[in-house]
């Protein structure tokens, strides 16, 4: 009986100083368990749409004041050097007149050397923004593109443009990316 | 010359079978059988089996403990003679228990969310605390896979410094112990076709026990609470860890 005693109380001695070590540390720091935690945002210069990244590895190009386009990169580097070569990732999204099915399209028949391998098909993001998405691979310089656009305010489609080394229909981390886009109104 | 000294074959086969007959008859009677070969079986009963060493000496013959064939031993027929058991050895003490530095090979796991949800680590550990009585002063080091919901996992290596109480003597074979826990480690790993390589760092404590059964061959299992840092982010893991060790 009072081994049993003695282990109860070192039991309870210890889930008391377990609390007590958990409590105070709770609040430390952003909480890396949470979605996109870590993750840097870009915001268009007239405020329309925002896009989430995770830098390194991306980064963002500066662009001209004022277009409405944001374009991101993840280079080829060798330890802290730029390679110069085609970059991994590239990531450009400009707003443009029009709807999105139809932009998606004649985006589509602009990069002609390109086939399609998943036809435009509808998009959502987890800010239910609404949208198509496309999938293109050009062999004359082996890249692929996965092409998204959303409905913007005033008339406008968003169209997001990805080109990349693989396939991005099995690229999870490029579909988490999209569809953490958001168009005005923002979702909280 | 030679020939005559050797003697005759019949003589030498006359010879042979003597003896041959002689040893029959003697594998015959039981009463020689069981003071040749006796053993003394777990109820003192003295069986035929085992080899001569076995024989009971004079003095345990003439002890109370219970007989049965020992009568045989008690009365051997003629010309064979009770041989006395080659005394016993001194009784060997057991190698003190080892006082020196335990190790201990364990199975780790806890979550270091990524936020999409993956995150969970299974890690192999291997480590060992110091002789040091109720101070519990210990190095644990793990390595293992961190899952990546987003693509291939992520490699994790860690150290943990462990000091704190340990309750030696207080319960039998159950030893409580409550440790305050520092690891520093790395994790290794891919995002968007990249190479990273974070510190991961840790503060926390740790609960557990140990169940030592035998000699210094123990296991156990512990739970800690560690506040860690990964790149800038904070994450509160909980980390079990189960062990075997010596």
């Amino acid at each position: 009986v009072r081994s049993i005693a003695r282990v109860a109380a070192s039991f309870l001695f210890s889930c008391v100083t377990l609390s007590l070590g958990a409590g105070p540390s709770a609040g430390c720091g952003e909480d890396g368990s949470a979605p996109y935690a870590g993750w840097d945002t870009a915001e268009d210069s007239d405020g329309v749409y925002r896009v989430r990244f995770l830098a390194p590895p991306w980064k963002r190009v500066p662009t001209t004041e004022g277009d409405g386009r944001i374009e991101l990169v993840v280079p080829q580097v060798f330890g802290s050097l730029d390679a110069g070569t085609p970059p991994k990732y590239t990531l450009e999204a400009s707003l443009l007149r029009g709807l999105a099915l139809p932009t998606l399209q004649a985006e589509i028949a602009r990069i002609s050397s390109a086939r399609v391998l998943r036809d435009p098909a509808p998009f959502t993001t987890l800010s239910s923004d609404i949208g198509f998405s496309a999938v293109l691979a050009d062999s004359t310089n082996a890249r692929f593109y996965q092409l998204v656009t959303l409905a913007a305010p005033s008339d406008r489609a968003l169209l997001v443009v990805v080109e990349l080394n693989e396939d991005p229909r099995n690229d999870l981390e490029i579909d988490a990316m999209l569809r953490a886009i958001d168009v005005r109104p923002f979702a909280e | 010359m030679r020939a005559a000294n050797r003697p005759p074959l019949a003589v030498l086969a006359l010879s042979s079978l003597t003896l041959l007959f002689a040893a029959a008859a003697r594998a015959d009677d039981p009463a020689v059988t069981a003071v040749d070969t006796p053993s003394l079986a777990r109820d003192g009963e003295v069986r035929a089996s085992d080899g001569p060493a076995a024989i009971p000496s004079v003095a345990a013959a003439d002890s109370d403990a219970p007989r049965q064939s020992g009568a045989a031993l008690a009365e051997p027929p003629a010309g064979v003679a009770p041989r006395r058991a080659e005394p016993l050895p001194a009784p060997v003490d057991e190698d003190p228990p080892w006082d020196g530095p335990r190790v201990e090979l364990g199975y780790t796991h806890y979550s270091l969310g990524d936020g999409f949800g993956g995150g969970a680590v299974h890690a192999v550990s291997f480590g060992g605390y110091l002789p040091t009585g109720q101070l519990r002063l210990g190095l644990i080091g793990d390595g293992g896979a961190r899952d990546y919901a987003l693509g291939g996992g992520d490699a994790v290596l860690r150290a943990t410094l462990v000091a704190g109480w340990q309750g030696v003597g207080l319960v039998d074979y159950v030893m409580p112990y409550v440790v305050a826990v520092a690891s520093c480690g790395v994790v290794v790993g891919q995002r968007f076709a990249t190479t990273f390589a974070d510190a991961l760092l840790g503060l926390g404590v740790e609960v557990g026990f140990e169940v030592n059964p035998v000699r210094t061959l123990h296991f156990g299992a512990s739970l800690a609470h560690v506040r860690a840092d990964l790149d800038g982010l904070g994450y509160g893991l909980w980390v079990l860890r189960l062990f075997v060790g010596l």
